[in-house]
């Protein structure tokens, strides 16, 4: 693919563990990544961050990555609504991240949502964000410039 | 008339029936008597009946023939003892033989209506032999989750102490975030901690356990008195009514309330002091015991999650919890032969519903 988007204007982390949230912001500014970064604990306060986000500008870049077991509502839930508000995919990429095995027909299922570009097992680590990088940004993380 | 109906019944008859007069000897056969032994009715007619035993059996077998003849009463030989036949072609099979004189005893004979229930017999065999693999599996794996338990709580007793150690003497040395770290550290260590000894008391439900008659007001004012603090400090009111007397496994019983009324003040609402009732219904089978509440509620989409294993509801920082709770409350639960479950309207409380069998 010729196409690269380019770098996110904001990267969301949703996981109800504060502490998952806490390490993975942690691991993204590591790897050098200037993007702000937010973290929310449930699937309303994402939501409701992304309904203002794009109603205010609507070809904002999202990078997300969604815990898929929440206490709630959960990951599935969160994809159901963004398809319900009808946001572009292509502002909005969301990054599945799991703690648990994940049985094929639900990873399949995942993969065929427009919204979802990768699923990664928890936690978070710099290897995993590369690649996320190069799949789906302009290039690698560590070329990019402020 | 009479002959025609006795003809087609003996015939389509799907049991094989042997006729067989009073010293033994065969008079008649159905049509599956041929199929199961595998003769034709020449080759039977006028043969003693022993014929189709194991000759090693004749002497026991036809005593038992013996003594029907004397007094002929309706009967089934072959439930309490093995009976074994022999068909034409050597195969000796379990039978169950049901006895009993024709209708006129004049006549002198006698039917014996022969069930092959030899497949029946290694089903049996079969299903005990699996039972028991069965059995010793679980042991194992019992045995096995009970030591994994111990042998994690180890490295996570390490954990938490060595981070101990740090935040006592090292904490003025670090900066913002090494402070952060090592908070989570210690949050997670001691959720993990949490988890695993759940796992383990979760595992452990059941085993050993012996029931007894025991006093349900009794067990709920154990409980009250283990929940005290938290009833003093929430201002709960607990009431009971008609709580029976149940046989009933007690320790695992005494956790299902603990955690059922623990709930109920867990999840109260805010500036709201729980009240709970408690209460018990007598039908056929069980006793059918409501806790209600006024707490939140539960949503309808989730009432039957929360009795899985691990579920939650809410996110860590508004209700802590392992979600192990409720999962116990229905291993508990169906170990009685109950069920659990759940009426709620979101805000407006939640009444759970258990049973548990009379014996």
């Amino acid at each position: 693919m010729e196409y690269f988007k380019p770098k996110p204007d904001y990267v969301l982390l949703v996981d109800d563990c504060i502490a998952t949230n806490f390490l993975h912001q942690l691991t993204i500014m590591s790897t050098g990544h200037h993007s702000e970064i937010l973290a929310f604990e449930t699937v309303h306060e994402g939501m409701e961050f992304l309904e203002s986000k794009f109603s205010q500008q609507k070809d904002s870049s999202i990078l997300l990555f969604l815990d898929i077991n929440m206490p709630g509502l959960n990951g599935w839930d969160f994809l159901a609504e963004c398809k319900n508000d009808g946001f572009d995919p292509e502002n909005l990429v969301i990054i599945i991240l799991t703690a648990a095995a994940m049985n094929k027909d639900d990873e399949n299922l995942l993969l065929e949502n427009p919204f979802v570009k990768g699923i990664l097992p928890k936690p978070l680590d710099a290897d995993g964000l590369e690649k996320i990088w190069v799949d789906n940004f302009n290039g690698s993380l560590h070329s990019q410039s402020k | 008339m009479k002959e025609e109906i006795f003809k087609t019944i003996f015939e389509f008859n799907p049991d094989p029936i042997v006729v067989f007069n009073a010293i033994g000897e065969i008079v008649l056969i159905n049509q599956q008597a041929k199929i199961l032994f595998g003769y034709k009715e020449a080759e039977l007619k006028g043969k003693r009946i022993d014929f189709l035993m194991p000759a090693e059996l004749v002497p026991i077998q036809s005593a038992m023939r013996f003594n029907f003849v004397q007094m002929p009463d309706n009967r089934t030989l072959g439930r309490d003892f093995d009976i074994l036949a022999l068909s034409k072609d050597g195969r000796k099979f379990h039978v169950e033989i049901a006895l009993s004189p024709l209708s006129n005893p004049n006549d002198g004979l006698f039917i014996a209506s022969i069930r092959d229930i030899s497949i029946r017999e290694e089903t049996h065999r079969n299903l005990e032999n699996r039972n028991s693999k069965l059995q010793q599996r679980i042991k194992e794996i019992e045995n096995n989750t009970f030591l994994a338990s111990h042998e994690l709580q180890e490295p996570i007793r390490t954990i938490k102490s060595l981070s101990n150690l740090l935040e006592d003497n090292q904490m003025n040395k670090l900066d913002e975030q090494s402070k952060t770290c090592l908070r989570f550290l210690n949050e997670s260590s001691h959720r993990m901690n949490l988890l695993v000894k759940g796992l383990l008391d979760y595992n452990r439900t059941g085993i050993n356990s012996v029931a007894n008659e025991i006093e349900m007001p009794k067990v709920l004012d154990e409980v009250k008195e283990d929940l005290n603090f938290l009833i003093e400090e929430t201002g709960a009111n607990i009431i009971s009514d008609g709580l029976p007397q149940i046989y009933a496994f007690e320790t695992e019983i005494r956790a299902l309330l603990q955690n059922l009324i623990s709930n109920s003040i867990k999840f109260r609402k805010k500036e709201t002091s729980p009240r709970i009732k408690i209460s018990a219904n007598k039908e056929t089978h069980h006793w059918h015991f409501t806790i209600k509440d006024n707490g939140i509620g539960i949503p309808d989409r989730y009432q039957d999650k929360i009795f899985e294993m691990f579920y939650r509801l809410h996110p860590r920082s508004q209700y802590d919890g392992c979600g192990i709770g409720l999962a116990k409350c229905k291993k508990v639960v169906e170990l009685h032969n109950g069920r659990i479950w759940v009426d709620s309207l979101e805000g407006h409380g939640s009444t759970f519903h258990f049973t548990i069998s009379k014996n």
